[in-house]
């Protein structure tokens, strides 16, 4: 709060102690400008993790469209700028939709191609938009009654009409980033697939981050014509998309500052730096690939880092006592169809190429069971798991869960149906701390798109992922980034994200895989006590574990099921011996 | 442009990224140095010839140093497809400004060599230019030799198996490191000639990269990335769409092959020769 | 000679050997067993560099082989035959095999290396002209065999060759084993298929969540079936 505050003091008063000209003043605006353009792109690459190499469209679109209003309509300078901003909305909207297909840098190639088309559209357009001599004609800018102020050739009150707008932009953008949207975008960010498998609907959280992006970059836009008082077709041109790639990657992704210092150095570069280096280009081309390869987090990005040192968290001396799984677990007691069946599945199949992985599955799990599966090498446990979990479709058969048919159904509505499951290989929110893997885990119950509000304020969410770090004996550790913890202590935050969303059915994927005899045993008695409370589907290649803690045991030969009972019968069973000894 | 020309520099392209899953920005440099190589050969030279031989092996060695010097760290990083992206973006903005510091901001004019100018014979109303029946046959006769290249020698061999399968080629005991300098000398080296001998049909500027690497992503794409048919198809489809569309008007060309390659990646993402798995990061 | 001496390995964060020491003489045939998830492919990946030994050292005719890059410790000597095969799906079994020459001799010697692939494994000679990919699985084992061997290793490392395959395989890779055994070439095994493992080789480590618990000559254990179904069974 005091930055923010110090930041509006510092911009209210620039003019008077700086010592400008118009010119100065004229490019401080500009930096303004950019700087807005830079944060709303951040929102995209910074916080929802889509690197963007389109958003000239956005700022173009704007930029004709608040010039044409302006130009040939003579339309209020409010009204202008705020069709400017929806343009870039729209224009987003329309790109992302297109676009979201795909992921990483194939997508970021989609999106310089497709903004290349409205170059095009411009260039040709000539009539409308002045093509390569750009949009000109602007009418004396003035603010609208009752304020009426001039703006065209008072570049003070441009200065500060500007800067207010840039200001009120960037609380806005602040807001809605600290809101529980805000953390969701980042939840997809670290982990898009965890996120998925928490509930969130991953690609529409990237389209309206999209918007977002978009409509601010769209008021960068209008903004800029405001400035220049003319549109030059290089507004729209690819090179505005690089250009603001690198005024964000100079001053750091995920800060609110950093936009704006990367902007300023730009335009120092552009400006200043050509006039004593006729060849500058050389010298920002470098200054990014230098940055690139070793300075990845900007200059800003890498100052943050420095400067917050991290508390050192304090090893918690390892607790005996064993967590109550009555605050782990709030799992429906009464869940399941009439037989009490709660997952099942009906000749699954799955096939790859000329291998059939999974074949013809019957599988069908009872409320307050807890199962393991076990088999051979190839067996198709992995796959079998995530067919089940809506990461993969089947090829044949059916999934009915609770009677009903779920065949087919995407990652996060699986979840929101009330079936979680932790990952063999260490899934967890790498860049978010312990108490944000389970927090945002149980926010995926309450609300996906609130813009609004402090997720701090929502109570019950904070509460029920405190409770968890406490039986699982995390919460000491709860502001270590969760890349940073011990591996038990993943793998147990690994459980706490899954039982975070409330989940009747918990498949756990080889709970114990890599640990100690000790956590091993540590783990194996937490399952066992989970067990009852919530039905429990395990994964597991310790035989030990899994014959002290099933109450039934499917195994796995091929894809097909080759016996299925408690663990005494599957001892005693010679075709199980069999396929496991070979002898 | 030309249907050959994108082909050639296509091909570069899409080999670059199928064995090393880097989408090189930097490519379209490599095609404005060749034709400034070109230039420099006949203006020191006089030999338009010469210049065909020399663009490709300067140009080549220049891909030696960008591949061992700067691409070279990031390999096997975190998000090393991207800072790929980010990395050869970088050099597509120094060297142009390179390149002005050396031979000045405005074009340089690179003339038709005397034995190809002029008109080979008449089609109808169409003049066919002996200058594009020699970029043509040119291409005709590299192709081929390519293609040998790529399905007949060790070094293709090694090219194709790590297309596939990295990991396993080291562990038959084959240095990759190596390999993939020499490639993406090779794409470098293509694009370079690709450049030169596009240099007398247009004009040899600084800029002269940034639309042809669009053009070349583009025909990747809808060829198919990692694949030779579909970059000879793509190049050739998109080439003679812009030729003929180009002539109805001009600026139209540009918004077609656009949204052929959305269509492409939205219906069929893989291209039309691309094999399945290589659309995603 | 090979010796592994206190490896421990990781994946992320997950321990997954835990000082692990064995060693291969000259010529040897040793097994390593194991249930899933044991170790045993680890050890393998380990011992080629694939994964990162974190401590420990590994040595090979005394010299240090910890930290190269896997395509020097092929050049020195150690093939590995994968579990998934990685057979090149996009080049025929010539191609294939031929890959395997390009360090020995660049490919000049192709048809006296045809010889000995066809010797062992006749049905790939009516295959060499067909791509990878199509290859059934049997044929994708014997191809992959024939390949590792083909980089004129000392030391074969074979990861579960007879996983997913028919029964009437195993003795095709008995056969095989003991052929290469018999020119001079040392294997470490990796094998669910115990009978199949004791029969082909003179020792046997017993892995467990990434521990050695057991050494034993092969017919020893091969004899001894409550240590078998400890470390084994269900």
């Amino acid at each position: 709060m005091r930055g923010l505050a110090l930041a509006a003091l510092v911009l209210a008063t620039v003019p008077l102690y700086a010592d400008y000209t118009p010119f100065y003043l004229g490019l401080l605006t500009e930096v303004l400008v950019f700087g807005l353009f830079a944060l709303a792109y951040d929102v995209l690459l910074g916080h929802a993790g889509v690197l963007s190499l389109g958003h000239s469209a956005f700022v173009g679109v704007a930029a004709y469209t608040t010039g044409l209003l302006l130009a040939r309509y003579r339309a209020p300078l409010e009204l202008s700028v705020l069709a400017g901003a929806v343009g870039g909305l729209v224009t987003a909207l329309v790109l992302g939709a297109l676009v979201l297909r795909k992921r990483g840098v194939y997508l970021a190639m989609l999106t310089l191609a497709l903004s290349q088309v409205f170059y095009y559209v411009v260039l040709m357009w000539t009539p409308v938009t002045g093509g390569t001599d750009g949009l000109g004609n602007l009418p004396v800018l003035a603010l609208s009654e009752p304020l009426g102020w001039r703006l065209s050739k008072r570049p003070v009150t441009r200065y500060y009409v500007v800067a207010a707008v840039v200001f009120l932009a960037m609380l806005a953008i602040r807001y809605l980033l600290r809101s529980p949207f805000g953390r969701v975008m980042r939840a997809v960010k670290a982990n898009e697939t965890r996120a998925a498998a928490c509930g969130y609907d991953t690609r529409r959280v990237k389209l309206v981050a999209f918007a977002i992006s978009g409509l601010f970059s769209g008021l960068a836009g209008a903004l800029l014509t405001v400035v220049l008082e003319f549109v030059p077709i290089e507004n729209i041109h690819w090179q505005m998309s690089g250009a603001v790639l690198i005024m964000t990657l100079f001053g750091g992704t995920g800060t609110l500052l950093g936009p704006f210092v990367g902007a300023g150095v730009f335009i120092w570069m552009r400006d200043f730096l050509s006039k004593y280096l006729e060849y500058w280009e050389v010298f920002v081309g470098a200054s990014f690939v230098l940055i690139v390869l070793f300075l990845p987090e900007g200059i800003v990005g890498t100052l943050a880092r420095l400067v917050t040192r991290r508390r050192a968290a304090p090893v918690s001396a390892e607790e005996d006592r064993l967590p109550e799984p009555e605050r782990l677990v709030r799992a429906d007691p009464r869940s399941g169809d009439a037989d009490g069946r709660l997952l099942e599945s009906r000749g699954l199949t799955k096939r790859f190429g000329g291998l059939t992985a999974v074949d013809r599955v019957d599988f069908v799990v009872r409320r307050g069971e807890l199962r393991s599966v076990i088999g051979p090498n190839g067996a198709g446990k992995t796959t079998f798991f995530n067919l089940l979990t809506g990461v993969l479709p089947p090829s044949a058969g059916r999934i009915l869960w609770k009677g009903a048919d779920i065949t087919g159904q995407p990652a996060h509505k699986i979840s929101r149906l009330g079936i979680a499951r932790s990952y063999q290989i260490t899934n967890i929110f790498g860049d978010l701390t312990v108490f944000e893997n389970v927090r945002i885990a149980a926010q995926s119950r309450v609300t996906h798109y609130r813009f609004w509000g402090n997720p701090d304020r929502l109570t019950a969410v904070n509460e029920r992922a405190e409770e968890i770090l406490r039986e699982l004996g995390l919460s000491a550790r709860r502001d270590v980034r969760g890349a940073e913890l011990s591996h038990g202590e993943q793998r147990y935050l690994e459980i706490g994200v899954a039982l975070a969303t409330d989940p009747d059915f918990l498949l756990l994927d080889e709970p114990t895989a890599g640990m100690s005899p000790d956590e091993t045993r540590r783990t194996a008695a937490l399952v066992r006590r989970l067990a009852g409370l919530v039905t429990i589907v395990v994964v597991e290649h310790d035989m030990e574990v899994v014959m002290g803690i099933s109450d039934r045991i499917t195994v796995l030969n091929y894809g097909e099921v080759l016996a299925e009972g408690t663990p005494a019968e599957i001892r005693e069973n010679a075709d199980v011996r069999r396929v496991y000894l070979r002898d | 442009m030309n249907g050959c020309i994108l082909v050639l520099v296509a091909l570069g392209l899409s080999i670059v990224f199928g064995l090393m899953g880097i989408i090189n920005f930097a490519h379209g440099i490599f095609y404005m140095l060749g034709a400034y190589a070109g230039w420099l050969t006949v203006h020191l030279t006089g030999s338009f010839w010469l210049a065909l031989l020399a663009a490709p092996i300067a140009v080549g060695l220049v891909g030696v140093l960008v591949e061992r010097g700067v691409l070279k760290r990031i390999y096997g990083t975190r998000n090393a497809n991207f800072a790929g992206v980010l990395v050869t973006y970088g050099l597509a903005i120094m060297i142009p400004d390179l390149v002005r510091m050396t031979f000045g901001r405005p074009g340089k004019p690179f003339a038709v060599p005397e034995a190809l100018t002029g008109s080979l014979f008449r089609l109808g109303a169409i003049d066919v230019h002996r200058y594009r029946v020699f970029i043509l046959l040119v291409t005709a006769v590299l192709l081929p030799l390519l293609w040998l290249l790529l399905n007949k020698t060790n070094l293709g061999l090694v090219i194709r198996a790590g297309t596939s399968d990295n990991l396993m080629v080291q562990l038959l005991g084959i240095n990759v490191a190596r390999t993939w300098t020499i490639t993406y000398a090779l794409g470098a080296a293509l694009a370079a000639f690709a450049g030169v001998i596009t240099a007398p049909l247009v004009a040899v500027a600084p800029e002269m990269g940034g639309l042809v690497l669009i053009e070349c992503f583009i025909v990747t794409v809808v060829g198919g990335m990692g694949s030779f048919v579909g970059a000879v198809v793509g190049g050739l489809l998109i080439g003679e769409t812009l030729a003929l569309t180009g002539m109805l008007y001009d600026v139209l060309a540009d918004v077609v092959i656009y949204l052929a390659m959305a269509l492409v990646l939205l219906v069929r993402p893989r291209g039309l020769f691309g094999q399945e798995g290589m659309s995603e990061e | 000679m090979l010796r592994v001496e206190g490896v421990d390995a990781y994946y992320g964060l997950s321990h997954v050997l835990q000082g692990v020491s064995l060693t291969i003489g000259a010529g040897e045939a040793v097994a390593l067993l194991g249930r899933n998830g044991a170790g045993k492919t680890t050890t393998l990946k380990t011992i080629m560099a694939v994964v990162r030994a974190r401590r420990g050292r590994i040595t090979w005719n005394d010299v240090d082989i910890t930290s190269l890059p896997p395509y020097r410790i092929v050049q020195l000597g150690i093939g590995y035959v994968p579990e998934e095969r990685r057979v090149f799906p996009n080049l025929t079994v010539y191609e294939n095999l031929r890959m395997a020459r390009l360090t020995v001799d660049g490919g000049r010697r192709m048809d006296e290396y045809l010889e000995r692939v066809f010797a062992l494994f006749p049905p790939l000679q009516q295959r060499l002209d067909n791509k990878g990919r199509t290859l059934s699985g049997g044929e994708q084992q014997m191809l992959t065999m024939a390949r590792s061997l083909g980089t004129d290793p000392k030391l074969l490392l074979i990861d579960e060759p007879t996983e997913g395959l028919m029964p009437a395989f195993v003795d095709t890779i008995s056969r095989t084993i003991g052929e290469i055994q018999r020119q001079g070439v040392a294997v470490l095994l990796v094998e669910q298929n115990t009978r199949l493992a004791l029969e082909s080789t003179q020792r046997v480590y017993l892995i467990e969540k990434g521990v050695i618990k057991h050494e034993a000559r092969s017919g020893e254990l091969a004899r001894d079936a409550e240590t078998r179904h400890r470390y084994l069974g269900v």
